[in-house]
């Protein structure tokens, strides 16, 4: 009896199940490291056409045969709008690639025809795989979307009834309608200044009744402003947007985009929370929000008593806006 | 309780209890040594770099044991080693080998303090065996023994320093015989604030109740970090805790049956991020042993030691397989360091490990792959047999041994790896002649794709022969071999022991050192050897070889 006690209580120890995972192994996977990199399942998408009203998300899928870092391009043929992905896993799934019709940045997706293009690649092998999709309906504007201005529906005249333009050579602030990074139009903010002057001009927009902010919490309300340099590449030193928010109580509050030195649209969403004010005892009120001023200014080719650099002489100074906008709770998505 | 009779001291009071007027107040021992060496090296195409080192010391260690009072004792060895070539005690040297002291309270508690040699079993605290060595001969094996005196490897014993208790209950005339208690606090390492490493203590108990069945055991070690001695970034623990038993001949008639199984924790505790991450498995082996069968001593026992079972003080590897002797540092004239080797590893400067640490240290799997870190080693399940014949003929004795072992999960792929190992050896005394011979054979195989296949096969020879030319004058010769073909990965580990940088390595590679040489012993103290060595060196990259000779004299006073 005492042995088969024993023997039963050692049974007992021996029989005992470790929780391994099913599959579980030690270490990084083998197979990511060396194993060849090739599709599994070829790239598709929830569909071919693309209803952004009718369903407001989809995703993409793909498999392949290691974890490995990954790129997937959404880019409209028309419009130059780009929504991309990337990360490190084997494979697209819902998780990892849903598409409500944003782009990354401006410009946004149109009625077009996409070129979806995912790229795989380890340590020394890229592979691709591709599709085409069209976007019947582009997505709707998101909710709590604050539209400050858009230059659409506004003459020069009106829109520089409260604004300065310094003198200087080839000063341009003018509305433009070449590529704007929203709609048709956007403001041309552009000049040299021939002297020791770090202000080109402004642009003061005035907030009226019917566009006026309901109270919203600072640190969830981002302002949103497109903002894009020289297409031509040609930046000069220290370039930048200061934005003035001015309250009917007289605080207001500032922030700066600097530099800027990019040659394509680039949203920018910068919470409210994150404006400064000289003033501590100063508190920001959205529903007191009353105007906007953006300054263009940047370091003067004319070296003096405000400082300067010697590089900028001739260099058109060259800061386009577009679509200035207040979102609630999340960044405007293009 | 009512049955306790007595409370006895263990293992060594006999020691202090016999002819205690006869021991002598302080007595003095040591050893004194002188090793000459030198190594001409032989690679083609090397006009750049030295091919010629000669080099060597002398040293003693002198033993001072103080007997303050008849229960008490104190231990310590001092050492004076000079370098040859040193200029008028410029490369003397002086230290303190050991410093113990230890004594008996009350008759039935011993102690010890100081410098202190600790083993408990092969799953808990445990100095693992060589891997570079299957049945050496005696002109290598009078060589290791040095390895053996410089780094405290003493059996298996780990050489500590803290503080250690030793008592016993006895129970005369009683199925349970008596339970011996062992207990001891360690200090594994320092705090060094520049490191960011706190001070580490070892700790551990172990009772075993001896019993008419056979003797039981509970085991517990601690490795653990203790707060608040720097500004603490992270703290480690290991906690394994173990039963073992063996079972005498009267519970299984005719087998000894014996079992350890056991469990840990590992916890790393980062303060910064305030993370904690844990690990734990569990182990069982269990076996017998018989004679019942043909006059064979068998021994059979199956094991399975999951992936997550941490034990520092038994997951080790005595050869730090990532050193690089400073002699013949880089070879030939393209500055390739040298390939180390079986002789570097027995003669040259290579570093031994004489203490443990929290993390799996580099292995070398073409010297042993299956059970790197000892029994111990974690994620291997299987079997081992192991047959001796002792008297085959007179003088002759026979030992085989096969394991067939595999991973219980897989690395870095679900794949798994199986190991193989058959091994033998053979002594034979026949007159003025002793022959000793040992071969191990081991295979590793993986499957799967291109990339998670191993193959992978190495063979250790060890052979010997020793002719006594005279009374006082000894023949005595050796060769080693070993040869590897295949690939494996070799691993790294993070600080939870994952293998985290797996390199692809391949391997084909010969080595062989043979030796000869003379004996001649002064009484019973003292020798003189002198031998000759050929090594030769052999893989896809590089060949060389090294001959050396050798004055060997050996004291023990």
């Amino acid at each position: 009896m005492k042995k088969i006690t024993l023997l039963f209580c050692l049974g007992l120890i021996f029989a005992c199940e470790r929780a391994y995972d099913e599959n579980e192994f030690l270490g990084n996977s083998l197979n990511d490291q060396f194993g060849e990199l090739k599709f599994s399942t070829p790239l598709s998408g929830s569909g071919l056409e693309y209803n952004f009203i009718q369903i407001s998300q989809y995703n993409f899928n793909a498999t392949w045969s290691k974890n490995a870092n990954y790129e997937l391009r959404i880019i409209g043929e028309n419009s130059n709008a780009i929504k991309s992905y990337t990360g490190y896993d084997n494979s697209l799934n819902a998780d990892n690639s849903i598409w409500r019709g944003e782009a990354n940045d401006f410009p946004s997706f149109k009625e077009e025809s996409c070129q979806v293009i995912l790229s795989v690649s380890d340590l020394d092998t890229t592979i691709y795989d591709t599709l085409n999709i069209y976007i019947n309906e582009t997505k709707p504007m998101q909710s709590d979307v604050y539209i400050i201005e858009d230059f659409e529906n506004i003459d020069q005249a009106t829109l520089m009834q409260n604004s300065f333009v310094q003198f200087g050579a080839n000063m341009d602030f003018n509305i433009q309608n070449d590529f704007a990074a929203e709609g048709q139009n956007y403001f041309r903010m552009r000049g040299e200044m021939t002297w020791n002057e770090w202000f080109l001009g402004n642009l003061v927009l005035n907030i009226n009744e019917a566009k006026t902010l309901p109270d919203l919490t600072p640190s969830t309300t981002y302002f949103n402003i497109a903002v894009v340099g020289s297409r031509q590449e040609l930046f000069p030193e220290d370039q930048f947007l200061e934005i003035v928010v001015r309250e009917t109580d007289g605080d207001e509050f500032r922030t700066q985009i600097r530099p800027i030195e990019w040659s394509s649209w680039r949203n920018f969403s910068i919470p409210y929370s994150e404006f400064e004010s000289g003033s501590d005892i100063a508190i920001k009120e959205t529903n007191k929000i009353n105007q906007i001023e953006i300054l263009c200014l940047s370091c003067p080719g004319v070296v003096g008593s405000q400082g300067g650099c010697v590089n900028n002489q001739g260099v058109l100074v060259t800061t386009d806006i577009d679509f200035i906008s207040f979102t609630e709770n999340e960044p405007y998505q293009p | 309780m009512k049955h306790l009779l007595s409370i006895g001291i263990f293992l060594f009071c006999s020691y202090f209890s016999i002819a205690q007027e006869r021991l002598k107040k302080v007595e003095f021992y040591g050893k004194a040594r002188t090793n000459l060496l030198h190594q001409n090296l032989n690679v083609e195409v090397d006009t750049t770099n030295p091919n010629k080192a000669n080099y060597g010391h002398s040293l003693i260690d002198l033993g001072i044991l103080i007997r303050p009072s008849n229960s008490t004792e104190i231990i310590t060895d001092l050492r004076i080693r000079n370098e040859h070539g040193g200029f008028f005690g410029g490369a003397v040297t002086f230290g303190v080998r050991r410093l113990t002291l230890k004594g008996i309270i009350d008759d039935k508690i011993r102690y010890n303090i100081g410098d202190i040699d600790l083993k408990i079993t092969p799953y808990t605290l445990h100095n693992n065996s060589y891997q570079t060595e299957v049945n050496e001969a005696t002109i290598f094996s009078n060589q290791r023994s040095l390895i053996s005196y410089e780094n405290y490897f003493k059996e298996n014993y780990w050489r500590q320093q803290g503080a250690q208790l030793e008592f016993a209950l006895v129970y005369p005339n009683s199925k349970l015989q008596e339970i011996d208690f062992n207990i001891f606090t360690t200090r594994h390492n320092t705090a060094v604030a520049a490191s960011s490493t706190p001070e580490r203590l070892f700790s551990g108990f172990s009772v075993v109740p001896k019993t008419l069945l056979g003797n039981f055991g509970i085991h517990t070690v601690y490795l653990y970090d203790l707060k608040n001695t720097i500004n603490d970034i992270q703290l480690f623990s290991n906690r394994a805790h173990t039963l073992s038993g063996t079972l005498n001949k009267e519970f299984f008639k005719n087998y000894n049956f014996f079992f350890e199984t056991g469990y840990s924790k590992t916890k790393i505790e980062d303060l910064i991020s305030n993370d904690l991450n844990e690990i734990e498995d569990y182990f069982w082996n269990i076996g017998f042993k018989t004679q019942k069968f043909w006059g064979l001593d068998i021994q059979l026992n199956a094991l399975n030691n999951g992936a997550y079972y941490r034990a520092p003080g038994a997951q080790n590897i005595r050869l730090n397989y990532l050193t690089q002797s400073g002699v013949f540092n880089l070879i030939s004239n393209d500055q390739v360091q040298r390939p180390m080797g079986i002789l570097d590893y027995l003669y040259n400067d290579v570093n031994y490990f004489n203490q443990f640490d929290e993390s799996l240290d580099a292995y070398n799997p073409i010297f042993n792959n299956t059970m790197p870190y000892g029994q111990a080693t974690p994620n291997r399940k299987g079997l081992s047999l192991q047959l001796t014949k002792k008297q085959l003929l007179e003088g002759l004795t026979l030992n085989l041994n096969g394991h067939m072992f595999s991973e219980i999960i897989g690395v870095g792929t679900e794949e798994i790896k199986t190991f193989k190992v058959y091994q033998s050896s053979l002594n034979y005394k026949y007159n003025r002649f002793t022959i000793k011979f040992g071969v191990k054979h081991e295979k590793t195989k993986r499957d799967g794709a291109n990339f998670e296949k191993i193959d992978l096969w190495s063979r250790q020879i060890d052979g010997g022969l020793d002719i006594k030319l005279m009374n006082d004058l000894d023949f005595i010769s050796g060769i080693k071999i070993h040869e590897a073909s295949g690939n494996e990965l070799l691993l790294d580990y993070d600080i939870l022991n994952n293998p985290f940088i797996m390199t692809p390595t391949f391997y084909n590679m010969k080595q062989v050192l043979s030796a000869f040489g003379l004996r001649l012993s002064f009484g019973s103290h003292s020798t003189l050897t002198t031998s000759y060595n050929i090594y030769s060196y052999e893989d896809s990259n590089i060949d060389y070889s090294i001959n050396q000779f050798q004055i060997l004299y050996k004291l023990n006073f």
